[in-house]
């Protein structure tokens, strides 16, 4: 099974080819149909987020393990201008970009588990877990 | 001493623990079908575990034995600690109480005891090693069977939560393309997903075009019960269904009001009747509709 | 590669097929705009069918859309949202609200062929 793999995002093809990489990567882990529509849809938006804000970075999806369960993360990475308030940009309406209609917030419901660690001038990392 | 989280790979036990344990297992193994009879005595009177007492035949007893020994001496526990934990998912799926299996210890132990005291009194410090190996053997059996015993009966609850929320988000079909889902009790945002969830599902497979959402056994219906069912009404929407809000209690629509809350999306209908009046009026256009461009086509 | 605008009577028919681009997503909305009014043509349906992600952008386009082709004298409805997708899209907040929505194709034809003639105010 392939633990982990990286898509450079770049440009608009990128957003599709992550989410594919997501689903397929959901498929040999057994998901179900919804979670698999939850997971690449979430990819989509964070895929976006990356291209908006930083204009690129990367996507990863991995398998992870704990305490007998295994799930899948989304780890979406950029050397953009970060977030400086995090608390404020997990705010439900909260987005600094007309083009981005829903934001994180959207993506934390999609997901079980969410993390965002950003340093304003260094990039932004998002974290996002579906557990099976 | 320690047993791994499963319960099911060799415990560690260092050198002093390993010496307790066979010097109470060299006294045990010379008693031990008579030992095991007087403890299935016991259990014959302890009403919970009185229906679990089997007679026991002697190959079970002489494969119980052996497995024991095949630990205890050979550090092999694989075959004994599988026993262990068969025996606590079972007990956990009859239903049988923890503290009753405690109760089989402790009867193991009082039977144990005064049987090394005879055997090992000459030998005080023996005997105090065979004590302490009764401990260590008791615990590390508590421990599977606990360890398996609390598993199965997490998997069991969750097995009944699934059963439960099945039943308390039912999709019922009126007719063919008009769905009723009757919702009783508290929804919270877990049961909205859930209701969303199964109602979308059952959308696609029956063709549904309207739905009426009776929420008459709601009996409070906040901003936030208000929001999640305004979610659900959306999502059946880009479906292309229509969902009826059927049974706000007047009082209820009062603090809706208060709250602010724009209802006009909830698409409210009066009774759960009334619903059904609607829907079925909304399925009829639907069936009329499909019927008149058909025959335009042809 | 272009997606294909099929047109039947006076409806024109899109079936997305594997996940459009974003430029091919605005490259339709463009091409739809021009064709209805070319053509006169008094209905547009999207069928959403073969798509498992409709995300915010997709989405916001197939609303322009069909928000496009009203101020043209045309109707248009999505159809064929799956209910997976449904069920994320409305996790996400995202709504089709103003647009005409259908079952499948086939009721989305019925939907467009019953609503009144709009007949452009010039």
């Amino acid at each position: 099974m392939s633990i982990s793999s990286c898509i450079a995002i770049r440009a608009d093809v990128d957003i599709i080819s992550a989410r594919q990489r997501g689903r397929d990567l959901g498929v040999e882990l057994g998901f179900p149909k919804t979670d698999l529509a939850l997971i690449a849809t979430a990819i989509s938006e964070l895929a976006r987020n990356i291209l908006t804000y930083a204009g690129e970075g990367e996507i990863e999806v991995a398998v992870e393990e704990a305490g007998g369960r295994r799930g899948l993360i989304i780890i979406a990475r950029d050397h953009g201008p970060g977030i400086a308030d995090i608390s404020l940009a997990l705010q439900d309406g909260y987005s600094t970009s007309r083009s981005l209609g829903i934001g994180l917030p959207g993506v934390r419901r999609l997901m079980d588990e969410f993390e965002v660690t950003s340093d304003p001038g260094s990039g932004t990392v998002v974290r996002a877990m579906k557990w099976h | 001493m320690s047993v791994n989280g499963r319960g099911a790979t060799a415990p560690k036990l260092n050198s002093a623990e390993l010496n307790s344990l066979r010097e109470f297992w060299d006294v045990y193994e010379t008693q031990f079908a008579e030992i095991g009879a007087e403890i299935a005595q016991d259990a014959a009177a302890h009403p919970e575990l009185a229906t679990f007492v089997g007679a026991g035949d002697g190959d079970e007893v002489a494969e119980s034995r052996e497995r024991i020994a095949q630990a205890i001496n050979d550090g092999d526990w694989a075959d004994y600690l599988a026993d262990m934990v068969a025996a606590g998912s079972r007990y956990a799926e009859s239903g049988l109480s923890f503290s009753a299996w405690f109760a089989t210890g402790r009867s193991l132990r009082s039977k144990l005891v005064p049987l090394l005291i005879d055997a090992l009194s000459e030998e005080p410090e023996r005997l105090a090693e065979a004590v302490r190996g009764v401990s260590i053997f008791i615990d590390l059996v508590i421990l599977a069977v606990g360890d398996s015993f609390i598993d199965a009966k997490e998997r069991i609850i969750t097995e009944q939560q699934d059963v439960l929320r099945g039943l308390s988000t039912p999709v019922l079909e009126l007719r063919p393309g008009l769905l009723l889902v009757p919702l009783i009790g508290f929804i919270d945002s877990e049961r909205a997903l859930l209701l969303t969830g199964n109602l979308l599902e059952a959308i696609a497979a029956k063709r549904a075009r309207a739905i009426v959402l009776d929420i008459t056994g709601v009996p409070a219906v906040d901003s936030a019960v208000a929001n999640h069912l305004m979610q659900t009404v959306q999502a059946t929407q880009l479906m292309g269904a229509h969902t009826l809000v059927s049974g706000l209690s007047p009082e209820n629509a009062q603090t809706l009001v208060r709250l602010g809350l724009d209802l006009a999306r909830l698409n409210t209908v009066g009774t759960l009747a009334d619903g059904v009046v609607s829907a079925s009026s909304i399925l009829k256009a639907a069936e009329a509709r499909a019927a008149e461009y058909e025959s335009s086509l042809a | 590669m272009a997606i294909p605008i099929l047109k039947q009577g006076s409806t024109l028919i899109v079936s997305l097929q594997a996940e459009p681009t974003d430029a091919e997503f605005v490259a339709l909305q463009r091409e739809l705009t021009e064709r209805v009014t070319q053509t006169r043509a008094k209905g547009v349906v999207v069928d959403v069918t073969s798509l498992d992600v409709l995300d915010s952008f997709a989405t916001r386009t197939l609303r322009e859309i069909a928000q496009t082709v009203t101020l043209c004298g045309a109707r248009a409805a999505i159809v064929g949202v799956q209910p997976e997708v449904a069920f994320a899209m409305a996790q996400l907040g995202l709504s089709l609200e103003g647009t005409l929505t259908a079952l499948d194709l086939e009721d989305g034809l019925a939907l467009l062929h019953a609503l009144p003639q709009v007949t452009p105010v010039t």
